[in-house]
């Protein structure tokens, strides 16, 4: 059984990644789309009551967390792994 | 003690004390047993005090129990249980007591109703983590556990300095709400002790310093039991202080920046307890029946769901031998449960629909949404990107994922361990998909519906469009091998400053006593042995023989106790205080 997974977990990392891919941003533009018939109640930051603004939201703010955090502030930061315990 | 309260802990305590004395294979199926007592006794209790004792001049309660004491005796039970299924294959007795009375130290603390009794299950609690990271047994952990167990004293004497004082002012050692417009001085002391072990910002840098370096099933244990204690806590006595929705907020946020950075899974999941531990924290702070409501609920998913990403991430460990990102990769194939059981905890701290950290997430920033704390709400969304962008896609895609063939030598995985996170796995997701599970626990009626269509769609758009950014950003955010600093790097060097500033005078000092005591005292000193040569030879000897062989018998039963090593003198030290704690239960008035 477990073999069983793996073999169709492995399948699907090596040969049918551009299906998940496809499939992946076909679930995104569905969710965006949904979001143009649903809305919330009450719009709690006023943006929020536009459709889009927390796909915009996560999407933004993950590209702005990784850069910032692995090319501005990480350089700044690191030090060899067995740095505390020479300290 | 009256007939429906039995305290959790007394079953913990026996194990840990009758552990050294099982011999034969089957001693190790006696570890469930606690638990199993633990969940039926929790279960069976019903309000009220129970264990009242009269102690020199103060009056100790062991057993307060209320709709807050249950939840969290709730939740260690069964956490207990999947922690000792977890590490059912651990051959190593000492690892099982000091697990054992950690356990034990956390149910003393959430049914203390007194600041005395608080406090030592607290130390109790202080003192067991620390083996479970000493016993790792390599260099690197031992290290830890001094700094770990430095810490944690520093934090325990805030606690203690502020219980005395307010005994002193106040004449009492209840341990019961305090207002947050009448605290005192000695209450923010109790406040800064409870903050060390909730892993408040600045004062986290423990957390992700030692839970990596702890044995595979300690950090499971450690990771469920000392920040909860400390939710509780604060829940108990510190609802509505502002000063705590800000740390929280704050704490959430600064958790999920530095896990984006880190390489080692351990590390990762140790950033991100100090960031959902921050929701709650700001729950509490906020201090509305919703967000305390919110906290509590969240405390409870969290152990479950973060007990079973530890237990992920040390099943990584334990085959792979690392669990360093960098040097992962390519293992879906080869431990396909592994990453299946993980994800369901990865998607349960992410707050996706119809998982635990779905229902309570949501409730602690609904309320603070409602309390018109905007602020607060928006960075506790932040921190929800940063969490499903780094423990529910960076770790399983880089540690399961990415690279094409992985030629590591992978050890088997027991039985156990896939068992205990099974368990685990099925309580998250039985949580998320039937809430009122959770909910009729909680300490304030429940006036909130985690599911409604835009709930559903706002958490989707969030959540994956996080994915999209990680999809463009997957080559930026790659890790690689190296320490970040923290705020232990500042401890570390205001550390050696104060040992400079009494080392270098006290240096000074010694140097000149030494060159006058090779001039003059070592004269004296050689004349006066000469003198007593001659007295011991003539006089001394014939009489004294006996005496001396008592003193050589003393001398080595004394080199044989101190060993120098303080791992061994914590341990005779627990030792004696539960031989101090049964006299003290012998000869107290019990109410």
């Amino acid at each position: 059984m477990s073999q069983t997974l793996g073999n169709f977990l492995e399948r699907a990392r090596k040969h049918h990644c551009k299906g998940w891919k496809w499939g992946f941003f076909l679930f995104l533009g569905g969710a965006l789309g949904a979001n143009f018939m649903i809305r919330p109640h009450h719009a709690e930051f006023g943006l929020d009551a536009y459709p889009g603004f927390w796909a915009l939201f996560g999407l933004a703010l993950t590209i702005a967390m990784v850069f910032v955090m692995k090319k501005i502030i990480q350089p700044l930061l690191v030090r060899p792994e067995e740095t505390v315990d020479d300290a | 003690m009256t007939h429906n309260f039995f305290h959790p802990a007394w079953a913990f305590i026996a194990l840990a004390l009758v552990l050294p004395l099982l011999k034969g294979r089957w001693w190790r199926y006696l570890l469930l047993v606690p638990p199993m007592i633990a969940i039926a006794a929790v279960l069976s209790m019903s309000d009220g005090t129970y264990g009242l004792l009269s102690y020199i001049d103060a009056h100790l309660v062991l057993g307060r129990v209320d709709k807050l004491s249950i939840i969290f005796g709730h939740v260690f039970a069964i956490q207990s249980l999947v922690g000792m299924i977890y590490a059912l294959h651990v051959k190593d007795r000492a690892h099982h007591a000091a697990a054992s009375l950690y356990v034990a130290g956390a149910f003393g603390c959430v049914f203390a109703g007194d600041y005395l009794t608080l406090f030592i299950f607290w130390e109790l609690m202080s003192v067991a983590s620390t083996f479970l990271v000493w016993l790792n047994r390599n260099p690197a952990s031992i290290r830890a556990g001094f700094r770990y167990f430095l810490f944690h004293t520093m934090g325990g004497l805030f606690l203690l300095a502020g219980l005395l004082l307010r005994y002193k002012a106040l004449g009492t050692l209840a341990f019961d709400p305090i207002s947050p417009e009448g605290a005192q001085l000695y209450d923010y002391l109790i406040l800064i002790g409870f903050c060390v072990n909730a892993a408040v910002v600045p004062l986290h840098a423990w957390l992700p310093d030692t839970y990596p370096e702890a044995t595979v099933p300690g950090a499971v244990f450690m990771c469920a039991f000392t920040t909860k204690t400390a939710v509780y806590v604060l829940a108990r006595a510190f609802g509505g202080f502002e000063v705590l929705a800000i740390a929280g907020t704050a704490m959430a946020v600064y958790g999920v920046l530095y896990a984006s950075i880190e390489n080692n899974a351990r590390r990762i999941l140790s950033y991100h307890i100090v960031s959902q531990v921050g929701y709650m924290v700001a729950g509490i702070g906020i201090g509305t029946a919703m967000t305390i409501n919110g906290a509590v609920a969240h405390a409870y998913a969290h152990i479950l769901y973060k007990g079973l990403l530890f237990m992920g991430a040390g099943c990584l460990l334990h085959a792979a031998g690392t669990a360093n990102l960098d040097k992962l990769g390519g293992l879906v194939k080869r431990l396909p449960w592994v990453m299946v059981l993980y994800m369901v905890g990865a998607v349960s701290i992410s707050g996706v629909p119809f998982f635990n950290g779905f229902i309570s997430k949501t409730m602690t920033i609904h309320g603070a949404m409602e309390d018109h704390r905007l602020l607060i709400g928006l960075f506790l969304e932040v921190a929800a990107v940063g969490t499903f962008l780094s423990v529910g896609i960076k770790l399983p895609y880089f540690a399961f994922w990415a690279k094409s063939d992985n030629p590591v030598e992978l050890k088997p995985i027991p039985w156990n361990m896939y068992i205990a996170m099974a368990i685990a796995a099925g309580l998250c997701l039985m949580q998320g998909l039937f809430p009122q599970t959770l909910y009729h626990l909680l300490p304030y009626e429940v006036d909130y519906a985690p599911y409604g269509a835009w709930k559903l769609l706002q958490a989707t758009l969030l959540l994956a469009f996080t994915g999209l950014g990680f999809y463009f950003m997957r080559k930026v955010i790659q890790p690689h091998a190296g320490r970040n600093l923290d705020f232990d790097a500042l401890y570390r060097a205001l550390g050696r400053l104060l040992v400079a500033m009494f080392s270098r005078p006290l240096a000074a000092v010694d140097n000149l006593w030494t060159q006058v005591y090779r001039k003059v005292g070592l004269k004296v000193m050689m004349a006066t042995a000469r003198g007593a040569s001659i007295f011991d030879r003539k006089g001394i000897d014939t009489v004294v023989d006996g005496t001396a062989y008592s003193v050589r018998g003393f001398g080595r039963f004394s080199s044989w106790l101190e060993t120098g090593r303080l791992q061994d003198y914590l341990a005779w030290m627990t030792v004696a205080a539960l031989v101090l704690f049964a006299i003290v239960w012998s000869v107290a008035d019990w109410g």
